[in-house]
């Protein structure tokens, strides 16, 4: 194979810098395309679909309200069998409004009904459901807190309730230390309260304390106190098993001391052989 | 130290009458079972330490009014068609004229059915292809895991441990028959105690043999 000259292989290195270049540019400016995008269209879209559910949902009480509402998910299921949905016997009425008008697949339908039915829970009404969904983050967390079973439930609102004390707890306490890392700024964006260290743990309690994260997020910030939250119930809990066992032992031995032999007398040939 | 009595299976229920019901229901559909009113195949539900498994020995005994021949089916043999046709499928003509011991059904016991079977569908036409002829038991901790099929085939009898003033007669009763009387609110107090801890009526019998236990330590001093 012909070797390429010096002065060739700049070219061509000039040649394939500038194609990268290029590739590069076309791709940052799809990557503000997609920020304007998520930003503006895909909210005003949600903000559509969000508003859409709005209805649906006072379409659907409208409907119990006027004591049609047997009748109309009756006609509807049936207009749908003519659009070739099926819709099963068992199928919440909701669903069925639901399917109505998006006309979607099940799983989409699901979605959305599961979505007003954790409206429906929570007591929202019609109007201030897409303030709900965006309070939610969304349809999809809708659809899980929804679907969430009572025990998953009840061990996020613990976690929650516990990262309210947490909070509480951290803004309060006093430091264990003081120390001054170098060059440690530390931007704390969203409302962010706390900063973050990274360290070194060496075991029995000891940490090796060694940057400072440059910036503080509200994600960073929500996981941490979860963590905190969740190790706080499990003392406390771990602390409630002891004091039960304690007070088990504790009532066992004033049982034993309550105890007496019975008068040899007065007992039966059956106690008398078991004793 | 103390003479160890091992108050469970020293004073083991005998026979349904001696069984410590934790309520009158449970006591009920036991006992129309034990009389032979209730034909269904039967799911005991419920925590560990309940007496399940107890009275999944005691029923057959009642309605045969002796210890009648069980088979023990493992749970985890139940995962293939096959499996469930070789434990529980014999002759069906030659099982309604001879029973093991001349027995009015053949017993079939499973316990820990915590899962559902894979051989769901074989396992409910062995429920209802033997109905009448086997009496099949099943214990287990986790009903919602059991296939709905064959919960709809069997009668499930839900049995919670027993609250501590159900069974204080019986702690008491044990504690005088190895010779003690003892102060009543001090043994309630500590049923109490560890029912609030765990509610698991073999926990009872422990906390029996410990104050049994360290009683005979305070009178040998």
């Amino acid at each position: 194979m012909a070797k390429f000259s010096k002065a060739q292989s700049a070219a061509t290195a000039i040649a394939t810098n500038a194609n990268v270049k290029a590739v590069i540019e076309e791709a940052n400016k799809l990557s503000v395309q997609r920020e304007t995008f998520e930003k503006e269209e895909l909210a005003r879209s949600n903000k559509a679909l969000y508003a859409i559910l709005s209805k649906v949902y006072a379409l659907f009480n409208k409907a119990v309200k006027d004591g049609c509402i047997k009748e109309t998910a009756k006609e509807m299921r049936s207009l749908l069998k003519q659009r070739s949905v099926k819709v099963q016997s068992n199928t919440p009425a909701l669903t069925c409004f639901v399917r109505f008008v998006f006309n979607s697949d099940r799983k989409r339908a699901y979605n959305y009904a599961s979505t007003l039915m954790a409206a429906v829970d929570a007591e929202i009404k019609p109007e201030k459901l897409a303030a709900f969904i965006e309070g939610s983050n969304g349809v999809e967390e809708c659809k899980k807190a929804y679907k969430m079973k009572d025990e998953t439930k009840q061990r996020v609102e613990a976690v929650a309730a516990a990262s309210v004390d947490v909070m509480d707890i951290l803004k309060t306490m006093p430091s264990v230390a003081n120390i001054t890392l170098p060059n440690a700024s530390v931007d704390l964006s969203d409302g962010v309260e706390f900063a973050f260290i990274v360290a070194r743990s060496v075991g029995n309690g000891k940490f090796e304390l060694l940057r400072a994260v440059p910036k503080s997020t509200k994600a960073m910030q929500t996981a941490a106190v979860k963590e905190l939250a969740k190790n706080l119930i499990e003392v406390a809990a771990k602390a409630q098993t002891e004091a039960k066992e304690q007070k088990v032992k504790v009532t066992t031995e004033k049982a034993v001391k309550s105890i007496s032999e019975k008068d040899a007398a007065k007992m039966t040939l059956k106690e008398l052989e078991a004793a | 130290m103390g003479k160890i009595v091992d108050a469970e299976s020293k004073y083991r229920p005998r026979s349904l009458d001696e069984f410590v019901f934790p309520n009158k229901h449970v006591e009920e559909v036991a006992k129309a079972y034990g009389s032979g009113e209730i034909t269904r195949p039967l799911i005991l539900s419920g925590t560990n330490g309940t007496g399940k498994s107890l009275l999944s020995e005691l029923i057959p005994q009642q309605i045969e009014g002796f210890e009648p021949q069980i088979n023990r089916v493992r749970s985890c043999d139940l995962n293939s068609s096959k499996e469930i046709y070789s434990q529980f499928t014999r002759n069906k003509q030659f099982d309604k004229l001879f029973t093991p011991k001349n027995q009015r059904y053949s017993y079939n016991v499973i316990e820990e059915v915590n899962f559902d079977t894979k051989a769901r569908d074989a396992f409910r036409v062995v429920l209802d292809e033997y109905r009448g002829v086997d009496m099949t038991i099943m214990t287990t901790n986790e009903i919602g895991k059991i296939d709905i099929g064959v919960r709809s085939r069997c009668e499930t009898l839900h049995v919670p441990p027993c609250e501590p003033h159900v069974f204080f007669p019986r702690a008491k009763a044990i504690i005088e028959a190895e010779g003690y009387s003892i102060d009543d609110d001090a043994l309630m107090a500590a049923l109490d105690a560890v029912y609030d801890a765990k509610p698991d009526n073999r926990r009872y019998y422990q906390t029996i043999d410990e104050i049994l236990r360290k009683a005979q330590s305070v009178a040998s001093i």
